[in-house]
Formats: structure tokens, sequence, C-alpha cells
């Protein structure tokens, strides 16, 4: 017996094993550490991660309908029951936008098929054809699985999205919105206003649908399934972030939500991205400076990078500008912004971290361009500029007021839409809270939180009562493009995968009448 | 939102009736129609520059300038359905095509920097004839509108491929999936011409 056929011999005598089933499902990777391999189009070989059944299915099993492409669902409860035309199914498919004309026929199709079981899943994954004959779209692969790989698969299949998610009942819809105790009181009341606003409207709404069942004369009532009270709580964290992890945990236990949405951070986020990604929670859209930005996870989902992106678009910046000696000065957390422009500027840079040695630094370097990760006490601290700076780049997030001083010599990093150039749906969102008479005295985290609660509503609705939370962020990602930018960041975009949902930066200059009192040196700058 | 749901669900009633009735959806036909059609126009590439999976900056004119048949599809590296099968037939295709040039634009360009490109390209075993590239993305969304290939929303793009047979011929714009052998046999069929 070779080498080759004892493996495989041992493989087959392995149990179904969800867990080998999962890689094969999400990464492409058989058992024996080779790629999934299969055909598609009738002729083209393909193989491995972005040919894995997750690469379409989604990570969810609940499929996709990306232009042109309809991707059925796989979850268990699809699989293994007998389909039959359900409204509300097609309703996820067809709500949001005009489909091509293929995608709206097949969506449409009332076709029944029996249940799957073990033989069946085999030929269709296969052959390509299933339980009732009819051969699936050529843009499904035939793969070539043998009898253990496809034994561990359907293990795994028989699990996906099979689990009533947590945080939903028949009811209730609950989430929570973490807050860093150490943020602003006047910032932290005026985002709970908006969420406030927001969920009594939505609450409103869903019990004007409920009591319509059996007067209206409408499908609505395909889809009544779809809604659920929404239950909010605020998650104080109090202390350093190093003691959040212990008070995340007995908040999620008391009261298990859904998802995190919005959430108001000064210090590092890393204990609630990590709590998202060890719970599988999805976590949305906080307004944090500090986003985990060296690891891409599942669940956490952010505006942008934070202070690192401003770091690596100024270095992108000052790279392709001509200039002389750099100097960065940072205090606390800013040393992640000063170590990620470090990197991208490399050895030219000098840095300091803010002490009473700083003025001796300075007058010794003599530098031409200063780079400063200080909040307004900090360069209140901080003083004069020396004679010899040129320039000095400050962060927009940190700083609130720029010393009358420094005048032309102020450069800021701006992550933001230009005052003036915002999207559209500034004004609609704008007259929105005036409505509801919330003022708007912290415009840009409002508005960052108005967008965390309507894009979650706008998946919900997409999915039409298949509460899963795979599902939700996939259904997140895909949506995220669509109309919904309350105009914060000039574009907010995600695809599968991405977690950074506007990827660049401006760099402004103060100009008395340009609208804000800035204008920007040059384009948007994606590093 | 409920009145254009219900006009939607209408529509999709009306055009499913129409594709039911031309077959247009997979599983009766045996053997199964073409999935893609063919029109012929006269599309105008814009002026712009762009940037490829090395970082180099090109102009468009001069990454399609090539006396033979030149190939293009618009992609981008994260799009879970679409994007692998067009170019899965382009890497099947391209040893067959020995005279071609292949060209896959991304349509995220801030998200699909030269490096994730290269990753892409590395991913379909992309050879020395098929370019990848990115750019600012004005530029990126003008190069689409110019070949009608423009949607607001990435995850609603159509899987389109387009090919010119020398650098005086119009544009073949082919919407649907194909295989290998149907993209070789398009073409050879400019070729013969």
């Amino acid at each position: 017996m070779t080498p080759a056929a004892v493996l495989a011999a041992l493989l087959l005598a392995l149990p179904p094993d969800p867990e080998l089933g999962e890689r094969i499902y999400r990464d492409g990777v058989l058992p024996s550490g080779a790629p999934l391999a299969g055909v598609l189009h009738g002729d083209v070989p393909v193989s491995g991660a972005a040919f894995s059944c997750a690469s379409c299915h989604r990570r969810s099993g609940f499929g996709t309908s990306e232009g042109g492409a309809y991707v059925p669902p796989v979850t268990a409860p699809a699989l293994f029951a007998d389909r039959r035309l359900d409204r509300a199914e097609l309703f996820r498919e067809l709500y949001q936008e005009v489909q091509p004309r293929t995608v709206m026929a097949r969506v449409r199709d009332p076709r029944a098929r029996p249940a799957y079981d073990a033989a069946s899943l085999a030929a269709v994954l296969r052959e390509g054809r299933d339980p009732t004959g009819r051969r699936l779209d050529p843009l499904m692969p035939r793969y070539d699985l043998g009898d253990a790989d496809m034994a561990h698969l359907t293990a795994y299949l028989r699990t996906l999205s099979a689990a009533p998610a947590i945080g939903v009942d028949g009811a209730r819809l609950h989430f929570a919105t973490p807050v860093d105790a150490a943020a602003d009181p006047e910032e932290r009341a005026a985002v709970r206003a908006v969420i406030d606003a927001y969920v009594r409207r939505k609450n409103a709404d869903t019990r004007g649908q409920l009591a319509r069942p059996g007067h209206s004369p409408w499908h609505m009532d395909d889809f009544l399934d779809s809604y659920r009270e929404w239950v909010h709580h605020e998650w104080e964290l109090a202390g350093p972030p190093s003691t959040w992890t212990a008070q995340l945990e007995a908040f999620y236990a008391e009261r298990p939500v859904f998802a995190l949405l919005g959430g108001l951070g000064r210090q590092d986020w890393r204990p609630v991205h990590d709590f998202c990604e060890r719970r599988e929670v999805p976590c949305l859209f906080p307004s944090t400076d500090l986003p985990v930005v060296d690891e891409e996870g599942a669940y956490a989902l952010y505006f942008t990078r934070g202070l690192t992106l401003e770091a690596q678009a100024l270095a992108r910046h000052l790279s392709e500008t001509a200039h002389g000696r750099v100097v960065q000065i940072y205090r606390g957390d800013a040393a992640v912004p000063a170590r990620a422009f470090r990197q991208a500027l490399g050895d030219a840079v000098v840095d300091t971290e803010l002490d009473d040695a700083t003025s001796e630094l300075l007058a010794e370097t003599r530098p031409a361009v200063l780079v400063l990760w200080l909040d307004d006490a900090g360069l209140r601290e901080l003083g004069e500029l020396p004679e010899t700076v040129h320039e000095v780049y400050l962060s927009s997030s940190l700083v609130d007021e720029v010393p009358a001083s420094w005048g032309e010599r102020v450069r800021l990093t701006y992550p933001y839409a230009l005052p003036g150039q915002e999207d559209p749906q500034v004004y609609r969102v704008r007259a929105w809270l005036r409505s509801r008479g919330v003022a708007r005295t912290h415009e840009r985290l409002q508005l960052e939180a108005y967008f965390a609660l309507s894009i979650a509503d706008h998946a919900l609705m997409h999915q039409a009562g298949s509460f899963s939370r795979d599902f939700f962020v996939e259904s997140v990602e895909h949506e995220a493009e669509n109309a919904l930018n309350p105009g914060v960041y000039p574009r907010l975009a995600l695809g599968p995968g991405q977690r950074f949902a506007s990827k660049g930066c401006y760099v402004v200059r103060l100009a008395d009448g340009s609208p804000g009192g800035i204008e920007a040196v040059g384009g948007w700058i994606v590093p | 939102m409920w009145r254009s749901i219900r006009s939607i669900s209408v529509l999709a009633f009306l055009v499913c009736g129409a594709a039911s009735a031309q077959g247009a959806h997979d599983g009766h036909a045996a053997p199964p129609p073409a999935r893609y059609t063919r029109t012929v126009a006269p599309y105008a590439p814009p002026d712009v520059t762009l940037v490829d999976a090395e970082g180099e900056s090109v102009t468009l004119g001069a990454a399609l300038d090539h006396d033979g048949p030149v190939l293009l599809q618009f992609i981008f590296t994260t799009c879970p359905a679409v994007c692998p099968a067009l170019s899965g037939t382009f890497a099947a295709a391209q040893e067959r095509l020995e005279d071609a040039r292949m060209v896959s634009i991304s349509i995220d360009p801030e998200h699909d920097t030269p490096p994730r490109l290269a990753e892409y390209a590395r991913r379909f075993d992309a050879g020395p004839r098929w370019r990848f590239l990115t750019g600012e993305l004005d530029d990126v969304d003008a190069v689409r509108k110019a070949f009608a290939a423009y949607v607001p929303n990435k995850m609603r793009h159509q899987p389109l491929t387009f090919l010119r047979g020398s650098p005086s011929a119009p544009w073949v714009r082919l919407d649907g999936f194909l295989s290998a052998a149907e993209l070789v046999a398009e073409v050879r069929r400019l070729e013969s011409r």
C-alpha cells in the first residue's frame, strides 16, 4: 500500500468531524491538507479558498445575490428540509434594488425539491445534479470530493446556521452600546439621545406592523416574522481597558445581546474587539480612534483604521512633498499612530513622548516639520512652536482648538468629508434628528451612531426573520455601499471580509472663508 | 419602502414569466444555452492613469495598446462569486491565448491596493500577459462608465468581459459567464475577421 493510500484509508476510518468539514467549507482545505478542487463552467479547473463553499455561500450559508449571480442558501435548515416556495425568503433577495432579469427569474422560480440526504448531497456537489434531477448552474463548481471528505462536510453542513441566534427571541432583539466611562458625559448624552430616538421610532413602527395581521390585504403579512421589539442596553466600561474584558463578560452573562451597535471609546478598543470575536457578536461601527487594525476579525466592523489611518496618510503626504527634519511628539495611547507613522516614513523621523525633556529635544533637533499626536491639553503643555518649524501637523480627531498663534503653519489630518462636500444624505438625517427633537450638539458622533443603527435596521429587514449573526455581518458588508452614508465620511463601502468602511484621509489647512474654516492640501489620500 | 417592494415584486413576476418562457434560468434545457450575450459597441476608453499590481503608473491607453486581441474584465479582490468565476475563465484560457493581452481592472480601488492585486493575481496563476490595474476611484469609475459597466454599489456589478481584436476594431461586450472554451472561441472569432 502506498503512503497516500494508507493516508486515504486512515482518513476514511475517521468518524465524520464537523470541524474538518468547516475547514473544507470556509477555507477550501481538505483534511489531507490539499486544496478543495473542482471544475467551473464545465472546463475551468479551480481550487482553494477562492472557490471554497464560503466564498459564494458565505460563512453563514445564507448565500448572496451578487449582480448577475444568485447563490442560494445552504444552511442546515435550507438543505435538510423539503424546499417550498416561501415569500419571506424571496423578499430578502428582491427588496433592496433592481436585480438583473436572470437573478429575478431564478429567485422567483418556485421550484420545490425534497430534503437532501448524504447521498443526494454528494451527488449535487460532485455532479451538479439536485434530488429532482435538475442540473445546477455551471457557476456552481463540480467538486472532486472523496467519501471521507463528503462525510466531514456533510457533518458540518448539518450544523450550519442551525442553532438559534443569541440575543433575540420571538418578541425582542437585544443590542448594546459599549461606552468608555472616560468619554465626555456630554458626548455620551448626545449619542444616547440619537439611539433612544431611533429605537423609539423603530419600535413604534414595529407595533404598527404587528397590529395589522388580519386587516392587511398586503403581502407584508408574510414578513411579520422579521419584526422584533428593539431593546437597547448601554454597557458602561469603567477604569482602564485592561479591566474591560471582565466587565464585558459580566454584561453579556447577564443579558446576551445579538450585536453591539455603535460605541464611544477614548482608550484602546482591543478588549471590546476581542470580546466580539471571541463571543461571535457583531460589533458595528463604534466611534473610536483606536480600533484594532493589525488583525481583521469576522465580527468587528469600523468606520476607519482611526489614528493609524491618519498616520499612514500623513506619511504618504510627506513622502510626496519636500520637507526637512521631521520630529513627532505623542502621549499615552497616541503611541499607536506614532508607531504607524514611524513605520510608514522610516528612520527619517525623530520621535519622543511629551515630557519635561521635549523642549530640549526640539532645540537640539531644530525640526522643520513637527507632527503632534496630542490633544488640546497636550498642545497647551507643549507651549510655543520653535522658530524652525515650517509646518506642524495635528490630528483633527484629537484636537478641538488649534492654538491661535500657530496660524498658517498648521496642517491637520482630516479623515472626514470636507465641510460642504458631505453626502446629501446628511440633510435627511439632520432633518430626522430635528423632527425628533434631538439637538445636534456633537454632530459627528451622532451621525456615526445613526449610521450604526440605520445599517443594522436595513440589514435586519433584508434578512427577513433569519436572525443569524454571520448573515447579519454579511448583509452589512453587502449594503454598506448603498445610500446610507450620513455624511461624516466621503464614502462608506465594505465587501466580503472588509472591516474598514472609509479608507482614506485628507490633509487640510486653516482657511478663513472656506466652509468649516479649512481647505484640503492635495487630494484624498488612500494609504 | 413597502410600495416599492410591491412594485418590484410585480415587476419580478412579469419578468419571471418572460424569462421562464425563454428558458433563461438553469435546469431545463439540455444542452444548456449559452449563458452570455454578445454585442458590439464603439466604447471610448477615457484618458486616465491607473496603477498596476507592482505599483507602477500606467495610462489606460498604454495598458490596452496591443496589436492583437485585448480582453478586459472588471473585478474586485473580495468579490464572493462573480469575480472568481470571471478570473477563473481568464486563468484557464490564458495558455491558449498566447497572442492576447488580458486586463483586469479593480472596481474597488480604495481597498484593492497593488499588493492586494498582486496576491489576487497569484491566486489565479496569472501569467505575464495578464495585467491587474487599480487607481483613483474617480478614474476607475470613469472607465466603468465608458464601458457601460457602472453601478453605484459594487456588490451589484455584472459579469462582463470585453474583447477587442485590434486597436482599430470595436469592442465586443460579453454579458454573462463563459467557459474557457467559449472565451477562446470568441477571441478566435475576432481574429478571423
